[in-house]
């Protein structure tokens, strides 16, 4: 009896198989596949192209602007020359004021006067005042505390209070060290300056200073703010990083979230603990990396090389979403409407077989089509970009970061991915049988796909019930679910929507609707009368 | 004898309108059987019930004591068949076309596929596309393919269709030959009532759904015409008609302005021509008339095309 059944088994099996090797070659001969993976090619090439271009161009910009000292100049001696008509503004004023408006006059007078100081000082100095260089900064700061010192020694000294005495002397006494900081360019000190302030400020606890001390400790490590050949080194994504550390320490250590932009911290779940954790090991891991590489980036723009791998992969996708949907809407209608299906069903054949053999045999099409995709992906990056400049993925977990790397990530997303090519090929074949008609099954199809993203994100605007996570546009977006770390892919794809629904009720409900569209599909095709 | 297709009481509805009623035979091992009726009688109909392409309203068929409602894939596994037109591959060749089919069977080996292939004469352009096939071509192709996994029950819907006469002779002669030297039971629709007559040893007629009868060939030929008619062109008429009353007024089957038939053969045709010759009736014509198969077949369904 055992044996009997494998032996069953094993014919619908091998009968499985032939069905298959025959969809297979069906597929292969025709000529629509063949003219759709070469536009998406063509079209992967010719979007690393542009990436190529824009960022040469770039580039060149980039240059032109960092390289024009002269051009700096200039702006800044328009903003003196604002800052004092400003001043003789005010000097007429003052000859027809009394009293108290005279005092305020003159106390704006100082407070331009000192501004126009401070961009002096900085055109002697050669510092760039909106860049983001400590030097910058430490000017910055040399000023307001020069203004508090000439505010302070407007007022006759006896009338000075012990309070105003104390900060007159730590200002004047800030003031020195400030300008010995930018005369020698010296970063340690100005860090160790900004530490003294941290550790003088009596109002935040010190587990909390212990947090920002970290945060200067980094900067001064990985030289961030710091100066390389006298050009500032501001690399944003490490800036940024270091901030998000910041917050993440402050988030865990009172327990509640800075992360967001909220003025009003929410208390943290254990979820979002976790997340943070997990944030923090990636932000960190990120220094680290930024630091071995040693790149002085700038970020003026977008960074175009990024975007070039998820930009060729994402267009890859599309292509072959409308591939698949193309074949699914076909497959059975077609040979239903030539009557070719009628030696299939006689072979014989129980339906449910032809419609897995389909299915399997579009599936493969579509992983072949998507691993054409991704190598045609990597050799057109790697022709315009090189083929070592991807940046890996980091990720954490338990706090741990790991890497990706850059070709094992993006296979991972595109096959991430692939989850929605798989719904939508559902979605044609099912048609394909329902409405009997390719072009019908095709057109609704390729019209869902188009519209659908589209039409759901103009209902979210309108509507907030709850029901709106049970819509499938909604839990279809499994990339963004899984790679969180990817902000740049994940704005290029555009699609935030619905990213609120858990990554486990996205895929049971994708695994459900899966399950009824394939149903629905295979009862009407088995009580489909063959005519 | 073996039954092979057994169909009892089968009945089909379209709506409202009841295409198939409550019809009944069986074909045998062996024999090539005519499933005869004018276009829409419901032959396509009944064929797309025995393979399963439609639902079964009412009774049962059975191809070799399987049931097909119960025991679909078994039953079918002894068909093979064309229905309307023989629909394969358009983009493939007809050689790719046949290894597809060839694989969805248990053991059915390269040389079985030659060995059809060289059956229907289609060895020197197997290789083409078929969307370059002849129709004629296409049914050849269509019965290699239904035959390849040697059924017991082969089933052809309108085969000739397309066919010039040498293909016609050709099909016939295959099907005889499988019919009585591989013993398989050849099921063979069509409205060409002469055709069916050379290629047939038995078969049912069918009109508007309903089973008109079922026999052999040779009893249809006798149970309508037991003698031989023959046809006398004359003139005048009347004149003739007034001399032969005498002896053959019994005999006389029909009378036009132009001919008088009637039911007599041998000796008594010479001795007509002379009475007519001696008394001065101009003969410009004397023909046997041959009873067929469609003569039987107007006989059975009232002689018209009702169109169900």
């Amino acid at each position: 009896m055992h044996l009997w059944t494998l032996q069953e088994e094993e014919i619908t099996l091998r009968k499985l198989f032939a069905l298959y090797t025959n969809e297979m070659i069906k597929i292969s001969k025709k000529a629509s596949v063949i003219v759709i993976l070469a536009i998406m090619v063509a079209i992967i090439f010719g979007f690393g192209g542009l990436m190529k271009y824009q960022d040469s161009s770039n580039a060149r910009n980039n240059n032109n602007y960092s390289n024009n000292t002269e051009f700096q100049k200039e702006d800044m001696n328009r903003q003196i020359e604002d800052v004092k008509t400003q001043i003789a503004e005010i000097q007429k004023q003052k000859s027809s004021a009394t009293g108290v408006d005279l005092q305020n006059l003159e106390a704006q007078e100082r407070s331009l006067q000192n501004q126009v100081d401070m961009f002096q000082y900085a055109k002697d100095k050669e510092i760039t005042l909106s860049s983001n260089s400590f030097r910058a900064q430490a000017t910055q700061r040399l000023f307001s505390y020069k203004e508090i010192v000439s505010q302070l020694n407007s007022i006759p000294v006896i009338n000075l209070t012990e309070e105003q005495k104390t900060q007159l002397s730590k200002a004047q006494s800030d003031v020195a060290a400030l300008q010995s900081v930018i005369e020698n360019k010296d970063f340690k000190e100005y860090i160790s300056l900004l530490n003294t302030d941290i550790n003088s400020d009596t109002s935040t606890s010190s587990e909390e200073k212990k947090i920002y001390l970290e945060s200067n400790e980094l900067r001064l490590k990985y030289n961030l703010t710091g100066e390389v050949d006298g050009v500032a080194n501001m690399d944003g994504n490490v800036d940024n990083s270091i901030y998000q550390i910041e917050n993440g320490k402050r988030s865990l250590l009172y327990d509640l979230d800075y992360t967001g932009n909220s003025q009003s911290p929410k208390p943290l779940t254990p979820e979002l603990r976790i997340k943070i954790e997990n944030d923090i090991a990636v932000a960190e891991y990120k220094l680290e990396k930024s630091n071995l590489n040693n790149t002085t980036t700038d970020n003026m723009g977008m960074d175009v090389k990024s975007i070039a791998m998820p930009g060729m992969l994402s267009i890859g996708r599309f292509m072959i979403v409308i591939l698949v949907m193309i074949l699914a809407g076909g497959s059975i209608s077609s040979e239903m409407s030539t009557g070719s299906i009628k030696s299939l069903i006689i072979s014989p054949t129980k339906r449910w077989k032809i419609f897995i053999a389909k299915f399997l045999s579009l599936l493969t099409i579509g992983v072949l089509a998507a691993l054409i995709a991704y190598i045609f992906s990597i050799i057109a990056n790697g022709i315009f970009f090189g083929f070592g400049s991807g940046t890996s993925y980091i990720y954490a977990t338990n706090g741990v970061a790991h890497e990706l790397n850059f070709y094992i990530y993006h296979l991972a997303r595109l096959f991430t991915d692939f989850i929605v090519v798989i719904v939508y090929m559902t979605l044609a074949l099912m048609l394909s049988i329902i409405t009997r008609n390719t072009a019908a099954s095709v057109a609704i199809s390729i019209a869902v796909y188009f519209v659908g993203n589209t039409a759901n994100s103009i209902l979210m605007q309108f509507v907030k019930g709850d029901w709106i996570k049970f819509i499938p546009f909604n839990n279809l977006n499994f990339t963004a679910k899984i790679f969180t770390n990817d902000s740049i892919s994940q704005s290029l794809l555009g699609m935030t929507s619905g990213t609120n629904n858990s990554l486990t009720f996205s895929l049971i409900y994708v695994a459900i609707l899966l399950v009824c569209m394939g149903y629905v599909g295979l009862d009407s095709f088995n009580r489909r009368d063959i005519k | 004898m073996e039954t092979v297709l057994r169909l009892s009481n089968i009945s089909k509805s379209f709506g409202k309108k009841k295409i198939i009623d409550n019809i009944s035979f069986e074909v045998y091992a062996g024999e090539v059987f005519g499933f005869l009726g004018p276009n829409g009688a419901g032959k396509t109909t009944t064929i797309k019930m025995v393979m399963g392409f439609l639902s079964i309203d009412a009774g049962d068929i059975y191809i070799n004591n399987f049931n097909v409602k119960k025991d679909y894939e078994k039953a079918m596994s002894y068909i093979g068949g064309i229905v309307e037109n023989p629909e394969m591959y358009k983009d493939l060749s007809g050689l790719t076309n046949l290894q597809m089919y060839a694989r969805l069977h248990e053991g059915v080996t390269k040389e079985r596929i030659n060995e059809v292939i060289t059956l229907v004469g289609m060895e020197n352009r197997i290789k083409e596309k078929m969307k370059k096939y002849s129709l004629g071509m296409k049914q050849r192709c269509g019965l290699a393919q239904a035959i390849l996994h040697k059924p017991k029950l082969l089933i052809l819907d309108e085969p000739t269709n397309g066919l010039d006469p040498a293909g016609i002779r050709d099909l016939r002669d295959i099907l005889k030959k499988l019919a009585h030297e591989e013993n398989v039971a050849v099921f063979v629709s069509s409205h060409l009532m002469s055709e069916m007559e050379l290629m047939c040893d038995r078969v049912a007629i069918i009109n508007n759904g309903k089973i008109l009868g079922v026999k052999t060939v040779k009893e249809l030929l006798t149970q309508t015409t037991g003698t031989i008619v023959h046809r006398f062109k004359v003139k005048p008429i009347e004149k003739a008609i007034e001399l032969l009353s005498i002896k053959y007024g019994a005999l006389i089957k029909n009378s036009t302005a132009e001919y008088i038939d009637i039911e007599v053969e041998g000796d008594a045709v010479s001795e007509i021509t002379t009475l007519l010759a001696t008394q001065g009736v101009a003969i410009s014509g004397v023909n046997k008339i041959e009873t067929s198969l469609e003569d039987a077949f107007m006989d059975i369904t009232g002689g018209g095309n009702h169109i169900a």
